[in-house]
């Protein structure tokens, strides 16, 4: 059993399933991302697409299957083609692409590196949030120290005030970098997942790991996870073949 | 390199032509001049149409009217306007140029 939406599409109305819904939004939403440099025509474009979207989703609806599901939108995809497939010119839209991956978001945020501390980490903290070498910030701390004592105080003030990065997401903040699933998983994918899991012997393990809640001996220790990307690919083949891995 | 890329590519460079003499023959809406180039074998999606029908109508070259239709959302038919004509006119000489010379050179087996 599925909740149904009620959509209103080239002003046509339909029943539509929660995640044919959530599929057509996400297509739509990328056509109009593809068609970003073009802002003028952008609306009647779309408006043009969701018409003939609405003519083939009318084919398919009978008295007797009055609900629009996946399936469906598949179809519609197959037939219309991918979002990539809209863009006038086929260099606009990789740069565009590009654009969107590499860009750093502009919404960093000061937190304490605890990785790169000398004390506290302040000082690296600010060296991200500034992008300058870390270096250049403790020595003025020291010389506002000596020369006049509010760098001491200063220094103080900001441990106190200032969070430490602990996820990852708070690190990737830290740097400037976008929050999202590919920058997580290259940042720390190896060492997030041990952490996860907890000591291979599970009577070392952390409260909360995998390995604490569930493995009896180092033997059988419930999880395996390989300690580098090089060993993950040795160890991986041991157990499954290349088609089940990705 | 990839031959698909390619392959689009020349295909995309006479789309514009095709769809001016689809409509020389008489009015049409979006989905027949779509399922034209479609049994043609031209497009394989339709994604590619739509940006490039408004882009030519923004352009002066086609003007379209609303009609309402029996069985679903009222038609765009699109119109060859007259400029319109005077492009596609330039074409057809640019194309049988192109034909002539392409041919002439792919059959030189000197």
């Amino acid at each position: 059993m599925n909740k149904t939406i009620n959509i209103n599409l080239g002003g046509y109305f339909f029943h539509i399933d929660e995640t044919a819904y959530q599929k057509l939004r996400k297509y739509l939403d990328a056509i109009a991302k593809s068609l970003s440099d073009d802002p003028e025509g952008k609306n009647e474009i779309i408006a043009d697409i969701e018409a003939r979207i609405c003519e083939l989703l009318s084919e398919k609806i009978t008295e007797t299957r009055q609900v629009v599901n996946e399936l469906d939108i598949h179809h519609i995809i197959k037939i219309m083609g991918e979002p990539e497939d809209y863009s006038d010119s086929d260099e606009s839209f990789q740069k565009t692409q590009s654009k969107s991956n590499n860009s750093k978001s502009n919404s960093k945020k000061l937190f304490r590196d605890r990785e790169n501390r000398f004390i506290s980490g302040v000082s690296a903290g600010i060296a991200h949030y500034l992008d300058l070498d870390v270096v250049w910030i403790r020595i003025a701390f020291i010389l506002l120290t000596i020369f006049s004592g509010m760098g001491l105080i200063a220094y103080i003030i900001l441990w106190i005030v200032t969070p430490e990065a602990k996820t990852t997401a708070e690190k990737l903040q830290m740097e400037g970098e976008r929050v999202t699933i590919d920058n997580i998983e290259k940042n720390n994918a190896v060492e997030d997942f041990r952490t996860l899991i907890g000591a291979t012997n599970p009577a070392e393990a952390a409260e909360g790991t995998i390995r604490k809640l569930y493995a009896a001996s180092i033997g059988e220790n419930a999880v395996h996870g390989s300690d580098s990307d090089e060993n993950a690919a040795i160890e991986g083949s041991f157990h499954f073949s290349a088609r089940e891995m990705f | 390199m990839k031959i698909e890329n390619t392959k689009a590519q020349m295909r995309k460079g006479v789309l514009e032509y095709c769809i001016l003499s689809i409509l020389q023959h008489g009015d049409a809406y979006t989905s027949e001049i779509i399922s034209t180039l479609k049994s043609a074998e031209m497009i394989v999606v339709e994604g590619t149409i739509y940006p490039l029908l408004t882009r030519l109508k923004n352009s002066g070259l086609l003007s379209y009217r609303w009609e309402e239709s029996s069985s679903g959302p009222p038609r765009k038919y699109y119109v060859l306007s007259e400029s319109g004509k005077l492009f596609l006119k330039e074409l057809d000489t640019t194309w049988n140029n192109l034909m002539v010379a392409v041919n002439q050179i792919t059959n030189n087996k000197k």
